[in-house]
């Protein structure tokens, strides 16, 4: 049996990194403290998270294949979550990959005004893409990476959902 | 202890030399590829110490002395989750996981048996092609797995599981069967690889590009399920497992949760916008009605406007088709006709009731749909309703036009209960397109044609685009209150419960293909 | 005339807020029913509520000839338009007075003078209030843009004419952005306002944003009820606002509130309306523009002065005279002003829709919430993004900050994620708390938009890696029935027999 370890590590990948070790099924460590967190439900939604130093109120807004999303004092956390064979993995297979093309979704949803910059137009990290307006306010979509637009996927005054593909950027090579 | 009794010495040494055969340059080879082994992934697959191999010590043809077992393929039964299943998993270390005439062979005998038994089977796909060496032989024995891949359609589910490269002939078993699941950033699957491509069309393409995991999930279709590595997508099937029957005689398995239904369920009244042309997420819809967490969404992310996947009600399994008014308004194309059609025709095969979601505002129109066949391509899910005989149950819930009504389970196509909520519109079209055509010349002639236009259609709203129009005919049997909508269709599957339909006997009928 | 019913052409929390003055004064109110949001909460504040959910093909809250018809039809004495909408669009009480309709506001002329920025400076140079420098008209091409700036000298201010509330604004650092910001500034003056015409104006940086109060009344009579301090805010969006403010000394107080009054008094304005004033680092205030209609954050005034603005607004439409005196008028206490608003500020204050699941606020002595919502009301992408306004009051600074807090701790909002937690950490930020910071608090004293609690990532990670293990246990022991025979094999009975 090469897999089926008693302890396993997890990392979680989301807007800072966190490990954790899992024993018997259990939470161990995490970010390699031995951890005294634990979890109890309080209702149908909310979980009571005892810490060392304070107790949280969190509920788990979502939860697809490895990845989650919960919500704790009114913030989100969203979590990938790997096994430590298949992050070393991961970061391996990305090294080969390089920079990838840069897919840019809609934050909210709202109305395109206009796309300021046609397909194929050169642009620069944080340069403005488009714009789309929500709850009356004008939002500029911008580049996440200097490169190249590749693709458009809406016109003006396109009606468009949260998440819904707006355009992709290429990097320079 | 070891039995040091003759007869059994030599059953022990056989075994041991199987076993050296998994040493660490077995395991590291694969490992260093970003992938998992064949025999690590049956580890992960199956509950522990179930799995038996079979064939496990045959040699390749014409390589007698070869000294290694098993031609590249681990064939094999065992238990995941307590339920019985059959297994093959190629093994890459093996001459690429190629396939010659023994490992065809040994393929042929689990597909046999998992028919013959009435139980699922999985293959664990990683293989370089056919084995050049063994030339035509080789050739011959994937036609042998294909002709097991049709006989077992619709009597056992056939996964296919795509963990490395699946090139040319090797494409065609995981076509023929139910589930193709895929791995990202290291599986292929292609009929001709990318340097076939560049020879013939002098294009450049990557393996990623041409047949990668992403690729086949959002584009093509071929890729039912795909998970970001190998572990995850061998969870992923034991989840697909839990909503399946063993064979098409059975029904599907059935949970035991208290109080399934959504803490959130009166939250559905209100997921809909006000305004009818706004987009909203249908999955939340789902995810309401269905059992708490039991929604599992198949090829979410190809043929976005339509949704597809297996949930629970009451812990019984349903097959959800729903439109998806958050990408192209619901519309139906065709990818997302044969998309809805392949999964009815699944879940009537296999026992597994239908539940159908509706907010369409028509067919896609235009040129390239024309021209590629919509009307064939629609007429596979018109096909596949009006032949499925499993409890089918209809929720219209918004719009509901034209020839995509007729499509969606209608009731004169058979849909066994029609359910509208009160924000239903059953029309022959839209209210600004029915206006225009049916006043066209009072419209030329206003003074004032905006208004005009705007009273009309707030005429045919009340007078055609409701649902009550429907239901005082009969086309709907009931409108109901949105946050009933779980009890009622509930009990309505309840009562379909010893539904049996039967369809002509025939060889079979002509599906527009 | 006695005004005896009300036409609220207006939603949400100031609807309701205008709603709760009429009554107080018997006054019938009216309200729409909008297809936009059926089951809005105002409705329920409403005397009568006049049904437009038909049509779905106007914002009635714009739709000037569809409120004239509603309130000559149902026999209305006036309009109250609130803010936002048409609250500055100076033909609204042009066509009312043509129908012998009240508007409960500033005069047409006036909206027209101060409402254009244009205008407004002019008027504000003529008066000798101290304006910034900047062009001498509206500014029209880019050319045009191009040697006004070069003339003012870099960094700018793009502002469009008919703009407000940081609408059509943007600042132009250097030469080479000038283009791009034009074309940004005019695409959004244009589909706004329809009027892309700018002014450009000197750029202070980071400067203290204070706006005065003042009610006129038809018979020229000008107060000022002080000011507020709107410094904190988000691409000229304000998000907390306090009064008094921190930053004034009495006598520069009694100065800038000098100047606004001057400014009323020779405009002849009449209703409530507030005067703007940037402030430098050096304490030198210079007038922005006017707003002519009751502001979002007016309540921070009211509870600081004791008077009921919208009452006023009602008493000065009807032509009373004021008989507030400005030596009348003092600073009772301090209150601070948090907008709860459906907005993500982890993504970057990104707006927030959907069903508000959960709203619990407190119930205390120094906490008035003005809000449009409750539990069960949905949060839609066609309005702001204003769930509630949260008003806390104390005898000081420090007492109403510590208000605050507690006020913040025991606040609950589900469904959609609001700015709750970036309110937590102002509460936090040294700058707040001693109460010297300026527009760019966000950008330069915001450790981080939101507030964390100590182990709190470590409480997510922990919840997330349980709720995955949990699922995958599920996965791996999925508890299922004994097998059954389906009905269609059993009528084929194909197997048993």
């Amino acid at each position: 049996m090469r897999l089926i370890h008693h302890t396993k590590n997890y990392t979680l990948t989301g807007e800072q990194k966190v490990t954790v070790q899992v024993k018997d099924k259990k939470i161990n460590k995490i970010n390699n403290k031995k951890s005294h967190v634990e979890i109890e439900p309080l209702n149908e939604e909310e979980f009571l998270i005892k810490g060392e130093k304070k107790s949280h109120v969190g509920e788990i807004v979502s939860l697809k294949q490895n990845e989650v999303s919960v919500m704790i004092n009114g913030n989100t956390y969203t979590f990938t979550i790997d096994t430590e064979i298949a992050s070393k993995r991961k970061a391996k297979l990305s090294k080969k990959a390089g920079p990838k093309v840069e897919k840019v979704n809609a934050p909210l949803p709202g109305e395109i005004v206009v796309a300021l910059v046609g397909e194929g137009a050169e642009v620069h990290k944080g340069e403005p893409v488009m714009i789309l307006e929500a709850m009356k306010m004008q939002n500029e979509i911008t580049s996440p990476i200097n490169g190249k637009v590749k693709s458009i996927h809406v016109k003006a005054e396109e009606t468009v959902m949260k998440d819904q593909l707006l355009f992709e950027i290429e990097p320079l090579k | 202890m070891k039995d040091n009794r003759i007869p059994f010495k030599r059953f022990h040494e056989r075994n041991e030399k199987l076993e050296d055969q998994y040493d660490e340059t077995y395991f590291s080879k694969q490992h260093a590829k970003g992938k998992l082994t064949a025999r690590e992934r049956i580890e992960y697959l199956m509950d522990e110490g179930s799995f038996r191999e079979i064939d496990a010590f045959v040699k390749p043809a014409g390589m007698p002395n070869e000294e290694k077992f098993g031609d590249g393929v681990i064939v094999g039964y065992g238990t995941i989750n307590g339920r019985q299943v059959f297994l093959y998993a190629q093994d890459f270390s093996f001459m690429g996981g190629s396939l010659g005439t023994v490992h065809a062979r040994k393929i042929i005998k689990v597909q046999e048996m998992a028919l013959k038994m009435g139980h699922p089977i999985i293959g664990l796909i990683d293989s370089g092609g056919a084995r050049i060496q063994e030339g035509v032989a080789s050739l011959a024995g994937y036609a042998g797995i294909f002709m097991q891949n049709v006989k077992s359609s619709g009597v056992i589910p056939q996964i296919s599981v795509i963990l490395g490269p699946a090139a040319g002939g090797a494409v065609y078993s995981p076509a023929l069967t139910d589930f193709k699941f895929m791995t990202r950033d290291t599986s292929y699957m292609f009929v001709t690889g990318p340097d076939v491509v560049k020879e013939v069309l002098n294009e450049d393409t990557t393996f990623e590009e041409l047949g990668g995991a992403e690729v086949h999930a959002s584009q093509s279709g071929v890729a039912d399920l795909i998970y970001s590595d190998e572990e995850h997508t061998l969870m992923g099937v034991k989840k697909l497992l839990s909503y399946l029957p063993s064979n098409n005689v059975e029904n599907p398995p059935v949970t035991s949760v208290e109080n399934a239904a959504s803490s959130k369920i009166e939250k559905l009244s209100m997921l809909l916008p006000d305004d009818p042309n706004k987009p909203y997420d249908i999955v939340e819809v789902i995810k309401l009605i269905s059992d708490k967490d039991s929604f599992y969404e198949i090829a979410e992310n190809h043929a976005q406007n339509i949704v597809i996947g297996m949930a629970r009600l009451n812990n019984q399994v349903v097959g959800i088709v729903a439109n998806q008014p958050k990408v192209m308004a619901g519309t139906l194309d065709i990818n997302a006709s044969k998309k809805a059609a392949r999964f009815v025709r699944f879940c009537d095969s296999f026992n597994i009731p239908i539940l159908v979601l509706e907010d369409v505002p028509g067919f896609m129109p235009g040129k390239s749909q024309e021209h590629n066949a919509i009307i064939m391509h629609g007429a596979k899910l018109l096909y596949a309703f009006a032949e499925a005989t499993v409890p089918k149950i209809t929720v219209i819930l918004r719009k509901a036009y034209g020839g995509a009504y007729i499509v969606m389970n209608s009731k004169n196509m058979g849909g066994d209960f029609n359910f509208a909520w009160p924000t239903a519109e059953v029309a022959v079209m839209g209210p600004e397109g029915a206006v225009k055509i049916l006043n066209r010349k009072e419209l030329l002639s206003a003074k004032d044609p905006e208004e005009l236009k705007r009273k009309l259609i707030a005429d045919y709203k009340e007078n055609v685009a409701n649902p009550y129009v429907a239901d005082e005919k009969g086309y709907i049997d009931e409108v109901i209150d949105p946050s009933e909508t779980r009890d009622i269709i509930i009990n309505a599957f309840a009562l379909l419960e010893n539904k049996v339909e039967q369809n002509p006997q025939r060889k079979h009928g002509n599906m527009p293909l | 005339m006695k005004i005896k019913s009300i036409l609220i052409a207006n939603r949400g929390e100031i609807a309701i807020r205008i709603a709760r003055t009429a009554k107080s004064m018997g006054i019938k109110t009216y309200m729409f029913l909008s297809h936009h949001e059926p089951n809005a909460l105002h409705i329920e504040h409403a005397d009568e509520v006049i049904d437009v959910s038909d049509n779905t093909f106007i914002n009635v809250y714009t739709n000037i000839d569809k409120l004239i018809e509603v309130a000559l039809e149902n026999k209305i004495d006036a309009i109250h338009p609130g803010y936002g909408f048409l609250s500055e669009n100076p033909y609204l009480p042009r066509e009312c007075e043509r129908n012998n309709i009240i508007f409960i506001g500033p005069s047409s002329k006036a909206i027209n003078q101060m409402g254009n920025k244009g205008l407004a400076r002019n008027m504000a140079i003529k008066n000798k209030v101290p304006v910034l420098l900047g062009s001498k008209g509206v500014i029209s091409t880019l050319e045009e843009a191009e040697r006004t700036s070069e003339e003012i000298g870099y960094p700018v201010m793009l502002k469009a004419v008919a703009g407000g509330g940081g609408k059509g604004m943007r600042v132009v650092r250097k030469k080479s952005e000038l283009a791009l910001m034009y074309k940004l500034a005019t695409n959004e003056a244009k589909s706004l306002f329809d009027n892309d015409a700018m002014l450009i104006e000197k750029f202070v940086e980071n400067p203290r944003h204070v706006e005065f109060q003042v009610l006129a009344d038809k018979k020229g009579n000008v107060v000022h009820l002080f000011e507020r301090e709107c410094s904190i805010q988000r691409k000229h969006q304000k998000l907390l606002e306090e009064a008094p403010s921190s930053a004034l000394t009495e006598e520069l107080r009694a100065k800038i509130g000098a100047d606004a009054v001057r400014l009323c008094e020779a405009t002849g304005y009449y209703s409530a309306g507030t005067v703007e004033f940037l402030l430098d680092k050096d304490l030198n205030h210079y007038f922005m523009e006017m707003n002519t209609r009751v502001q979002v954050e007016h309540p921070i005034t009211e509870e600081i002065t004791g008077f009921d603005i919208i009452e006023q607004q009602i008493k000065i439409a009807q032509g009373e005279a004021m008989d507030i005196k400005q030596e009348d008028i003092k600073i009772n206490g301090w209150a601070i002003e948090l907008r709860v608003n459906a907005e993500d500020v982890q993504s970057g204050f990104a707006p927030s829709t959907g069903l508000i699941e959960q709203m619990d606020i407190p119930n205390k002595k120094c906490l008035r919430v003005d809000s449009g919502y409750q539990v069960g009301k949905v949060v839609i992408s066609s309005f702001d993004s204003l769930v509630a306004k949260l008003i806390i009051t104390g005898k000081n600074r420090s007492e109403a900050i510590k208000n605050c807090r507690s006020v913040l701790n025991s606040t609950t909002i589900k469904g959609v994620k609001t700015t709750l937690p970036f309110f937590k950490q102002v509460m936090r930020t040294p700058s707040f708390v001693k109460g010297n910071y300026n527009t760019s608090f966000i950008e330069t004293d915001l450790e981080q938009s939101f507030y964390q609690e100590d182990d709190e990532l470590v409480a997510a990670a922990a919840l997330a890696m349980q709720a995955y293990l949990n699922e995958q246990e599920k996965i791996n022991s999925d508890t299922l029935s004994d097998k059954s025979v389906s009905a269609w094999a059993m009528s084929k009975k194909i197997k048993g027999n």
